[in-house]
């Protein structure tokens, strides 16, 4: 884990900001900080300087692109074979991320799949050959962002 | 979605804080059409989001948890949605079909703040069951790879 770095009610305001709209305006951001533009600037150079701000993310609407089903699959199994299933998840479907997990999986996808018989492949061949012990595929419908909901605290006043 | 639409996404998808100015040099259009197509995209909901990535260990928080929900019978899932967005640091939420109701994840500090989150759900009169797993990912709200993921299914 990193080192917590220090930030002011002001930092805050900015990431707020942000999240909501990684494009919102320098002069928006300052008028709403009462600082100048140049000012706000420097603390968004310093926010990535710290590693605080790592970059910006668009969320599609996949399914009117054509990615159909959202999934998120976990798997309780031997962690020594994980790699061997990460495979075969990717080679049917887009993994957005996979992790280790503590809990009740041993690990857990996210992804992304074009058909349904895909994701009940998967399901079949994770349980059948690789001696998962359970395998939980859930199809994602209707995803809400609510990224507003998480707390920052400043670290100095 | 003309091809106009889809080379604008692509440009945003490989940087969602790419000026429209520059958007435009590059596909061949005004500024001012790129900014109509941007909107027109997000009014129909093509475009849901754009935010910027956040390193939360950098503020204190140690990873995610995912909790999956099995819905009380009788009660209806909207109810249990509806209670979770009221808890801080659930950052997505999402009705799920499998053996699961709901599903949804959150930013998590330490172990006492997924205990707490835990039981909070656990009380809810709609929920009858609410599983949970925990992971060390701290990027805020995801990584890269939802833009990337586009990409490699668009190579032109």
């Amino acid at each position: 884990m990193s080192a917590k770095v220090e930030i002011d009610e002001i930092d805050i305001k900015i990431l707020r900001k942000l999240i909501r709209d990684s494009r919102a305006k320098l002069k928006d951001i300052a008028k709403d900080c009462g600082l100048s533009s140049t000012a706000v600037f420097n603390r968004i150079e310093r926010l990535k300087a710290q590693g605080v701000i790592k970059g910006a993310a668009l969320f599609f609407n996949m399914s009117q692109l054509g990615f159909m089903y959202p999934a998120s699959i976990g798997v309780d199994m031997d962690t020594h074979r994980r790699d061997e299933v990460l495979e075969i998840i990717s080679k049917r479907s887009n993994v957005i991320i996979s992790s280790e997990t503590a809990g009740s999986n041993t690990f857990r996808a996210f992804l992304i799949a074009k058909r349904l018989k895909d994701l009940e492949d998967l399901k079949q061949i994770i349980r059948k050959q690789l001696g998962s012990r359970k395998v939980t595929v859930s199809i994602w419908s209707d995803p809400q962002l609510l990224f507003d909901n998480i707390e920052l605290e400043p670290s100095r006043s | 979605m003309d091809n106009t639409d889809l080379e604008i996404l692509k440009l945003l998808a490989k940087n969602p804080q790419e000026r429209f100015s520059r958007i435009a040099k590059k596909v061949g259009v005004s500024p001012r059409t790129v900014q109509k197509k941007f909107q027109r995209m997000k009014e129909v909901g093509v475009i849901l989001h754009s935010s910027i990535i956040i390193d939360l260990s950098k503020l204190g928080y140690q990873g995610e948890a995912t909790l999956r929900i099995v819905n009380a019978p009788g009660y209806d899932k909207a109810a249990t949605i509806d209670a979770l967005r009221r808890i801080p640091n659930i950052f997505l939420i999402t009705e799920i079909i499998g053996d699961f109701d709901v599903m949804a994840i959150a930013a998590v500090k330490d172990y006492p703040s997924i205990v707490n989150m835990v039981y909070t759900v656990r009380q809810l009169v709609s929920v009858e069951k609410a599983e949970v797993d925990f992971v060390t990912d701290t990027q805020f709200p995801a990584t890269k790879g939802f833009n990337q993921l586009f990409l490699e299914n668009n190579q032109s």
